[in-house]
C-alpha cells in the first residue's frame, strides 16, 4: 500500500513538474493585464485555470482591481493630487525628458 | 552530476516506411531512371526537351515516413527524445521535414564549496524542427542544406546552468529568467567516390542562440527597484517544498469574495480601505501602480518615463496587484485577520 501511495506521489509530481505552477501563474496573470501573452503561455493558463480553484479566485480579484482603480481618482480628492490630465502628462513627460537630456 | 553516465541504458525505436532502396542508394537511381526513359518508344520525342524535364520525366515521388525515439537514464538524470519526420524524393532531388522533442529532467546537486546552491529537481523541455534538402549535382556529388530552430534550453548541460545561474543571482533586480531559443543553417557537399557504399561528407554550419543577445542586452539596464519591497513575494503562502512546490498553500490561498463586491464600489468605507492599501506600498511602487492602472497610462510610456525596462515594470506590477489584494482581503473582504 505504501509502495503504491509513494508511486501515485512521483507519478503526480512528475506531472506537476511540467505545468505552470501557481506562483508562476499569478505572475503571469499580472501580465496579462499590461501586454499580450504569448500563446503558448495562454494556453497553459487555461489549463491552469481548469485544475486550480485558488488562480480562479486569484484571477477575478485582479480583474477586479483592474475594473476599480480608474474611480479611485474620484475617491482619492481628500488625500491625493488629481488625477493627472492628458495636458499634464504631457507637460510631465516633456520635464522628465528635459531632465533626462541634461 | 554523474559524467559520462556510466550506468546508462539507451532504448531506440525505429520505424521506416516508403522505399528504403532509395533511401540507401540515392546515386544510381536517376542514370537507370533516364535511361529507362530513352529506351522507351513514347519518351523518345522528348529527347531534345532540356536536360532537367529528361531527368524527372516518369518520375514519381516517393515518400518516406520516420518515428523515432530515444531515452538515456542513470542515477540523478533522464533525457528523451521523440522525433518524427516525412520526406519526399525524386530523381535527384529529396527534402525532410522533421520535428523532435526533447525532455531534460536531472537532479541538480551543488558542487563541492558551493554554499550558496541547493538540491532541487530541473525539469525541461525543447521542441525542434528542423528540414532538409539533398540535391545531387552530377555523379558521384551531392549537395546537402539544413536549417530549422528550437524552442528551450539547447542540452542538459545548458539547463544545468541556468538552474546555477538562478541559484546564485536571481536576487539580483537585474535577473532575468532565460527564454533559450535559436536558428541553425547548415551547408553541405558529398561525394559518393563508391556508389552507395562509401562516401566523403563535410557540412558547415550556423548557429544563433539567442539566449546570447538577452544577457547582453540585460547588462546594460538601469534598475529603478524598490529592493525592500521587491524581495517580499508572499513565498510564506506558497509551499516551499516537497512534490507541490510553489502552489499556494490551502489556508492562506485566496479565498472567495463577496458573491456581488462590484457592489462596494460605491461605498466610501471601501475607498477608505483601498486608499490606506494603496498608501502601503512603497513610494516608486505605488506611482507605477497608479499611473498604469487609474490613469490607465501603457506599459511603453510608463517605461520610456521612469526609464525602466519591461521587465522591472511587470514586477513592480505584480507585487503591487499582489499586495493590494491582500491587503483588501484582509480588511474588507476577509472573514479571517491576516497580516497586511
Amino acid at each position: 500500500m505504501k509502495a503504491l501511495a509513494s508511486i501515485k506521489t512521483q507519478m503526480l509530481s512528475w506531472l506537476w513538474r511540467r505545468v505552470l505552477t501557481c506562483k508562476e501563474v499569478t505572475q503571469l496573470a499580472s501580465q496579462s493585464l499590461d501586454r499580450t501573452l504569448p500563446r503558448k503561455q495562454r494556453f497553459q493558463m487555461r489549463v491552469h485555470f481548469l485544475l486550480c480553484v485558488w488562480y480562479q479566485r486569484y484571477a477575478r480579484h485582479l480583474h477586479f482591481i483592474h475594473r476599480a482603480a480608474p474611480r479611485y481618482a474620484d475617491h482619492m480628492a481628500m488625500a491625493a493630487p488629481q488625477r493627472l490630465t492628458d495636458n499634464a502628462k504631457r507637460r510631465m513627460k516633456q520635464a522628465l525628458q528635459n531632465q533626462r537630456d541634461r | 552530476m554523474i559524467w559520462p553516465p556510466l550506468s546508462s541504458g539507451v532504448i531506440s525505436v525505429a520505424l521506416l516506411a516508403g522505399e528504403p532502396a532509395e533511401a540507401l542508394a540515392p546515386g544510381i537511381q536517376p542514370e537507370r531512371q533516364a535511361g529507362e526513359a530513352t529506351n522507351s518508344g513514347e519518351v523518345r520525342q522528348s529527347l531534345n526537351a532540356p536536360l532537367r524535364e529528361l531527368r524527372t520525366a516518369g518520375l514519381r515521388w516517393n515518400h518516406k515516413a520516420e518515428a523515432d525515439f530515444e531515452a538515456m537514464f542513470a542515477s540523478d538524470i533522464l533525457l528523451t527524445q521523440g522525433t518524427i519526420g516525412y520526406g519526399q524524393s525524386r530523381g535527384p532531388t529529396e527534402w525532410t521535414l522533421s520535428y523532435a522533442h526533447n525532455t531534460f529532467d536531472l537532479d541538480y546537486r551543488p558542487a563541492p564549496f558551493d554554499f550558496l546552491g541547493f538540491d532541487r529537481s530541473v525539469s525541461e523541455n525543447r521542441n525542434a524542427l528542423q528540414a532538409g534538402l539533398k540535391q545531387r549535382l552530377f555523379a558521384p556529388l551531392t549537395l546537402l542544406g539544413a536549417g530549422g530552430f528550437y524552442d528551450g534550453f539547447a542540452d542538459y548541460r545548458s539547463a544545468w546552468l541556468n538552474e546555477y545561474y538562478r541559484q546564485h543571482f536571481s536576487a539580483l533586480p537585474e535577473y532575468q529568467e532565460a527564454q533559450p531559443n535559436g536558428q541553425n543553417v547548415s551547408a553541405g557537399l558529398r561525394w559518393e567516390y563508391l556508389p552507395a557504399t562509401g562516401f566523403f561528407q563535410a557540412e558547415a554550419g550556423f548557429l544563433k542562440n539567442k539566449i546570447v543577445d538577452h544577457y547582453r542586452k540585460a547588462g546594460r539596464e538601469s534598475s529603478f527597484t524598490d529592493l525592500e519591497f521587491l524581495s517580499d513575494e508572499q513565498q510564506e503562502r506558497f509551499n516551499p517544498d516537497g512534490p507541490f512546490r510553489d502552489a499556494w498553500i490551502h489556508e492562506l490561498g485566496p479565498i472567495e469574495w463577496t458573491p456581488n463586491p462590484g457592489a462596494d464600489l460605491d461605498n466610501a468605507e471601501f475607498w477608505k480601505t483601498f486608499h490606506d492599501c494603496a498608501a502601503k506600498l512603497p513610494v516608486k511602487v505605488s506611482r507605477v501602480f497608479l499611473l498604469r492602472e487609474m490613469d490607465e497610462v501603457s506599459t511603453d510610456e510608463i517605461c520610456a518615463l521612469l526609464n525602466i525596462t519591461p521587465n522591472n515594470l511587470w514586477v513592480m506590477l505584480h507585487r503591487a496587484r499582489m499586495a493590494l489584494r491582500r491587503c483588501l482581503e484582509a480588511n474588507w473582504f476577509g472573514r479571517r485577520g491576516g497580516k497586511t
